[in-house]
């Protein structure tokens, strides 16, 4: 080498492998420890008797013998079909709109339409409670039905699923090539036949991917059937009755492994759909801009206004609910139900517990998941490693958090497991979220990393910079817009979250959502809506300020990031 | 570097002795993708200073052979040595290379400045240090005054000019060039190369260049190395490889070629159709299908019909010269003649004119039957 | 974007995680932290911390809460590896039990002799060390909204029967008794007022009024006093207590003998923190607790002390069922499994 001012040494390659091999395993063992053995655990309990001896499918014949749990399968398929249908025309009739209409008022309405995500799914429960319950004003909507049950289970979903349907379809019906409408109208296509033939087809897999994961959260959903379902019971609520209620985990695990099922096949056919999408729509695509219609792009926005003030009304009703003093008998206003002094729950405490743990997730959620979705999109080498973290990255998306959270119970609990130190803390709700959380953060950040150059690393290497070098100084910069959004939806669903963390708090960590779930069991009704605000309010500061920083951000890095 | 000449790279047109000289030196490499061979038992010696040109089809292994000298691939078999050392394990940081990419790979959130300074900061060098150097190396590129700039706010010529500072920033033994010009429109491509081509010239930093536009190695390599199918079909000058093509592959993808179907015959002979002609000495038997290959430019057309000729069924203008399709009149085949434009004028060409053809010789050379198709 | 940039230094992500993780999983240290189980009514649990660490502020209470069935499947769940040190307000019948587990540690807490022998564990009485001491007693109620009764037409019951007369259906919320302490509670006094089969006979046509079970035994009274239901089977603590905070609502001691249960204490064998959990026992049987106790209690272990309270009729004691705990601990698990199998596949439909 010829002899020069700046030959000094780099970092020791040989070092930096090792570095990347260690890190690399170490997102291995996250996910092996964090997913596979606890869910291999649970499939164990649910082969073993209460004594621990191996009994085969003995407590799955049980479970079919047993009328009251069966009832339950049939009951959750119903609610999740029902469910399915509304959210999927509703939200598809709404994402027409915002995308094939000149309507008013678009941009309102999709941050309003939002508005569901930012709340446990506990918080519509409690509102149908005051709109549609014995005291309800919108009672007699029900025609003598009671809202204890299907009807105020599928609204409750309804509610909170249907921004994520939005989101989807939004996306899907975007997606459309201009040139194909403008071939059908200069052959004199009628309106219906133009839709029939091009629009749907268009947004099919956008459509099916959509149905799904609607499917797939409403049939997993605990919050609000364990608050409105009275005694319609659920797979999602047996689950939390035997264990919670009857400690029965041996046929927790069934329900479990039962509830598993159906989120696994639709997570199999979205994957296989996924794979089928590739490509659909050509590079030359030209996107379909809509013209105004007096007529049409009113009635759509007649429904969506309609949606979109049901949504304000589900939580303006909470919002009632906390304020009052003794509904419906008292209804002067009070801020003392936001006290939760002496009542179940661990009030402010839990409060306090549920914004560390998202700030935590959100933190150190993002920064691993995102890292590792680096190591496997821009690492050479170690291929099977790479693959296999891919796979397990897209497993969690088809685990229900029930079942996630029955999971850890026997995994961390065994007196055994040398990693039973975390059981009851906050770490092990940390761990717990974030690999709840994993797949959609898993996803967003590989869609980003594969907008950069494949060969970033590559002149990084070349320059003798170490690998986490570029990755700070380039990688991370680069997609700070897709990493801030994964940071939102961690610390939001941490926030909201329910259905698995209440197997794993303790008395010390007891969370906010939880302590909704205990106010409203214990019959403290009016602070339970005012912690599921409280919670909202959370989520919604927190996104508003996501939304300023990525305003903030994009507006700096325009320098660099306009078109040259 | 004692150990490389024990493999049967002798086999090979492009092993020849080791020379003292020698920067890098390729030997048995070999890389497969499962089943697939990306790289077939290569072997290859680049000089000191040297500027060598990878040329090939898409697929043909190429930049699988570059990615394998810069460490982003790893080589399932065979050894790389350069300079002396033994860098065939050696991960990219450990090597010593700069490369620059078809993409650019800028770094779109640091300035023109910041992306030359990247592998000088690391190195802990002083501050005065970097910024005199980054000046240097973007004088170089004709690109002062930039410093300050954003990526997205230069054009294609100018970023790639950037990378290339960037990659000699760090004063490498060996600059990798993985289509650098490709995504550059035509003009600005013209000017690029020549700049390169004089910066290589100036500095002598040995060079490799990876590139499917023939025309793109022919103007800028010492050498170059034409591949397909993950094999070196052969190493030589732009005139070697352009006038002396090693195998019909090179011969068809260098250039325009005719291929004629013929028997071989002895005394240097080939019988195109009922017609004996002379060409350049052949190993095939009497009576063996070969191709018969020679450039249109070389071909001969005449008013006298005797012997070879062919009606004429296409004309093309190109400029300097007229490209004439004809249909040989003896055997139903194909064959391009260049005409330069001051002598159509004295054939008086026109369409289904009948023309004599003559094959020279020396311009006329055999290969097996059917090896043209890549 | 320079100050972006160094944001995103390898050392300052490294402090950040840092400080996180350290705020995350600080807890506060303390002499000694003792976790206590209990099934008492949150609205009391800091109290009942803060009066014990007057006397003793060098123990800290971890709570753990939650209603009785599940606190005491959790106990019996956790046989094997113990989470908990000290039980500290859970019903006697599941103390039995545990008891009969062999999972409570014999302790004598300083003056338990001065409790009424009712609320100590039967084997004091035979010289040994009791297994758990009780606290006071807790009684079944009828919480009944006249408001909603009179507009629904609904009458206000005095006797457990009326509840399963027809203008009843549907308006009845009762706890479920595999989660519910009180709906335990319930469910063994109308066995034990009526014999098991008549007890069975009685709730399968209860059973057809009942509109739902509800986890937790206060739920019923707070869905009533929100005018959800007309009438909530639930029990006198809660009812009192709804009612002096405005809630329109009777609280309505049936005729014909009110079921009850204890609340106990008892020290969980194989503590490593003995000390602090016999300091706990000992504090749980004192004048001082009983007076705490008496705050929501009308009944409980220190004899002659208690204040009448607000909204519980003051003859309440004697129409509180002779109760068999031991009846009641040893018959637990099978009357549970028939209950479930009687009624808990009660769906919408």
């Amino acid at each position: 080498m010829r002899a020069s001012i700046f030959s000094a040494p780099a970092a020791t390659p040989s070092l930096e492998a090792l570095i990347r091999l260690i890190v690399l395993l170490a997102a291995v063992a996250l996910l092996v420890f964090g997913l596979l053995f606890p869910l291999f655990a649970m499939l164990v309990k649910s082969l073993q008797d209460r004594s621990g001896d191996f009994i085969g499918l003995a407590n799955f014949v049980q479970y079919f013998q047993t009328p009251a749990l069966v009832n339950s399968i049939a009951n959750s398929l119903r609610v999740a079909f029902t469910t399915t249908v509304v959210v999927a025309g509703l939200a598809f009739l709404c994402a027409y709109g915002i995308t094939r209409t000149c309507m008013p008022g678009k941009r309102l309405f999709r941050m309003l339409a939002i508005l569901p995500i930012l709340a446990p799914s506990l918080l519509p429960a409690i509102s149908l409670v005051y709109l549609f319950g014995n005291q309800g004003v919108l009672r007699d909507v029900l025609a003598g039905h009671s809202i204890y049950g299907s009807i105020g289970i599928v609204m409750g979903m309804s509610f909170w699923i249907f921004p994520h349907a939005l989101m989807l379809l939004t996306t899907a019906l975007t997606n459309s090539d201009a040139r194909l409408y403008e071939a059908a109208e200069a052959l004199g296509t009628p309106k219906w036949r133009t839709f029939l033939t091009i629009t749907l087809p268009g947004v099919r897999y956008g459509l099916i991917s959509c149905l799904f994961v609607v499917f797939t959260l409403a049939i997993t959903d605990f919050g609000v059937p364990k608050i409105i379902g009275g005694q319609f019971s659920v797979l999602a609520t047996d689950v939390y009755r035997q264990v919670v209620g009857q400690q029965n985990f041996q046929m927790g695990a069934v329900v479990s492994v039962i509830l598993l099922m159906p989120a696994v096949l639709s997570f199999i056919v979205d994957r296989w759909i996924q794979k089928r999408q590739v490509a659909q729509l050509s590079a030359r695509a030209v996107p379909w801009q809509p013209t105004p219609s007096p007529l049409r792009d009113w009635t759509f926005a007649l429904l969506c206004y309609s949606v979109a003030g049901i949504i304000l009304l589900v939580i303006g009703t909470a919002v009632y609910a906390s304020l009052i003093q003794f509904w419906p008998y008292n209804l002067s206003f009070t801020l003392q139900h936001y006290t939760f002094q002496g009542l179940a729950g661990g009030g402010w405490g839990a409060w306090f517990n549920s914004l560390k743990l998202a700030f935590s997730v959100a933190l150190v959620g993002t920064l691993v998941i995102f890292f590792n979705a680096w190591l496997i999109e821009k690492s050479e080498g170690y291929r099977p490693l790479r693959q296999g973290l891919h796979f397990m990255a897209m497993l969690p998306m088809a685990v229900p958090g029930m079942v996630l959270g029955l999971a850890y119970i026997f995994f961390f609990n065994q007196a055994g497991n040398p990693l039973n130190w975390l059981y009851g803390t906050m770490a092990i709700l940390v761990l717990n979220t974030l690999v709840h959380f994993y797949t959609v953060c898993h996803l967003t950040s590989v869609t980003a990393l594969k907008q950069l150059d494949p060969e970033f690393e590559a002149v990084g290497a070349s320059l003798k910079v170490p690998f986490w070098t570029t990755f700070s100084r380039v990688t991370l910069p680069v997609s700070l817009p897709a990493v801030l959004d994964i940071s939102v939806y961690l610390f939001v669903n941490a926030m909201t979250t329910v259905s698995a963390v209440v197997f794993l708090y303790n008395s010390d960590t007891r969370l906010a959502s939880v302590a909704v779930l205990h106010l409203d069991e214990a019959g403290y009704f009016a602070s339970a809506a005012a912690m599921a605000v409280l919670i909202f309010l959370t989520s919604l500061v927190v996104k508003l300020l996501h939304t300023a920083l990525t305003h903030v951000l994009l507006n700096n890095a325009q320098r660099w990031r306009q078109a040259g | 570097m004692q150990t490389t000449l024990t493999s049967p790279l002798t086999a090979h047109s492009a092993a020849k002795p080791l020379s003292p000289s020698a920067h890098l030196s390729i030997d048995g490499v070999t890389k497969r993708f499962g089943s697939f061979t990306a790289l077939d038992n290569i072997a290859l010696q680049i000089q000191e200073g040297e500027f060598v040109c990878f040329l090939g089809p898409s697929g043909c292994g190429k930049t699988t052979l570059l990615r394998t000298i810069a460490g982003l691939a790893q080589q399932t078999a065979g050894s790389l040595i350069q300079r002396g050392k033994d860098i065939s394990m050696l991960p990219p940081q450990a090597r010593d290379f700069g490369i620059v990419f078809q993409s650019y790979a800028l770094f779109p959130n640091l300035t023109v400045f910041d992306n030359v300074a990247y592998g000088l900061r690391n190195r802990r060098s002083d501050r005065a240090m970097i910024d005199a150097r980054v000046a240097e190396l973007l004088a170089l590129v004709d690109l002062s005054g930039s410093e300050h700039k954003y990526p997205a706010a230069l054009s294609g010529g100018q970023q790639q000019r950037v990378a290339l500072a960037r990659a000699l920033a760090t004063e490498p033994g060996l600059l990798l060039l993985d289509e650098p010009l490709s995504a550059l429109d035509a003009r600005v491509r013209g000017h690029l190369r020549h700049q390169i081509k004089a910066l290589q010239a100036r500095l002598g930093v040995t060079t490799i260049m990876v590139t499917h536009d023939q025309e793109e190695a022919l103007t800028m390599a010492d050498r170059i190395v034409v591949m397909n199918h993950g094999v070196i079909e052969q190493v030589g000058t732009p005139a070697e490889i352009y006038h002396q093509p090693a195998s019909a592959f090179v011969a068809s993808f260098i250039g325009t070629m005719n291929f004629l179907e013929v028997t071989a015959q002895a005394n240097n002979h080939a019988l195109l159709g009922t017609i004996s002609c002379p060409c350049l000495p052949h190993v095939y038997p009497q009576g063996q299908a070969a191709q018969l290959a020679i450039r249109p430019e070389s071909v001969a057309l005449s008013a006298s019909t005797t012997g070879l000729s062919g009606d004429v069924m296409g004309i093309e203008f190109l400029g300097a010269f007229q490209r004439v399709s004809l249909s040989l009149n003896n055997t139903e085949q194909w064959l391009l003649a260049d005409v330069p434009s001051r002598d159509s004028a004295t054939l008086g060409l026109r369409l289904g004119q009948t023309l004599g053809i003559h094959l020279p010789a020396d311009a006329a050379r055999l290969y097996p039957a059917g090896s043209n198709q890549s | 974007m320079s100050k972006l940039r160094r944001l995103f230094q390898p050392t300052q992500i490294a402090t950040a995680l840092l400080a996180t993780t350290a705020v995350a999983f600080t807890s506060v240290a303390s002499a000694t932290e003792l976790t206590v189980y209990t099934a008492v009514e949150s609205d009391d649990l800091q109290k009942y911390a803060e009066r014990f660490n007057a006397a003793h502020p060098n123990i800290t209470i971890n709570w753990v809460r939650d209603s009785t069935g599940v606190i005491t499947a959790r106990l019996l769940a956790e046989k094997d590896n113990p989470q908990a040190d000290v039980i500290w307000g859970l019903a006697a019948t599941s103390l039995l039990v545990l008891e009969e587990e062999d999972m409570l540690e014999r302790y004598a807490p300083a003056g338990v002799e001065n409790l009424d022998p009712k609320f100590i564990d039967a084997a004091y009485r035979n010289g040994e060390d009791p297994a758990w001491v009780g606290m006071d007693a807790w009684v079944a109620a009828i919480c009944y909204n006249t408001i909603e009764g009179e507009r629904q037409s609904v009458p206000m019951p005095t006797s457990w029967e009326d509840l399963t007369q027809p203008e009843f259906e549907g308006h009845v919320i009762m706890p479920n008794p595999n989660s519910s302490g009180t709906g335990y509670l319930d469910v063994a006094s109308w066995m034990q007022l009526w014999g098991e089969e008549q007890g069975w006979d009685y709730m399968d046509r209860l059973h057809n009024n009942i509109s739902r079970y509800t986890h937790s035994g206060s739920a019923p009274c707070s869905l009533a006093a929100t005018g959800e239901a007309v009438v909530g089977v639930s029990f006198a603590f809660r009812g009192a207590r709804l009612k002096s905070q405005g809630a329109p609502i009777e609280v309505i001691f049936p005729e014909e003998g009110l079921g009850w249960d204890m609340e106990a204490a008892a020290i969980v064998a194989g503590t490593a923190k003995q000390e602090a959990a016999q300091t706990l026992m000992d504090w749980a049987v004192s004048r001082e607790a009983n007076e705490l106790y008496n705050e929501g209690y009308a009944v409980v272990a220190y004899p002659g002390m208690a204040q009448p309270i607000e909204n519980y009729p003051a003859d309440i004691t004697d129409r509180m069922i002779d109760a068999d705990f031991q009846w009641a601990a040893v018959n637990r698990e099978r009357v549970l499994a028939e209950w479930q199998r009687r009624y808990d596949g009660k769906t919408e439909q």
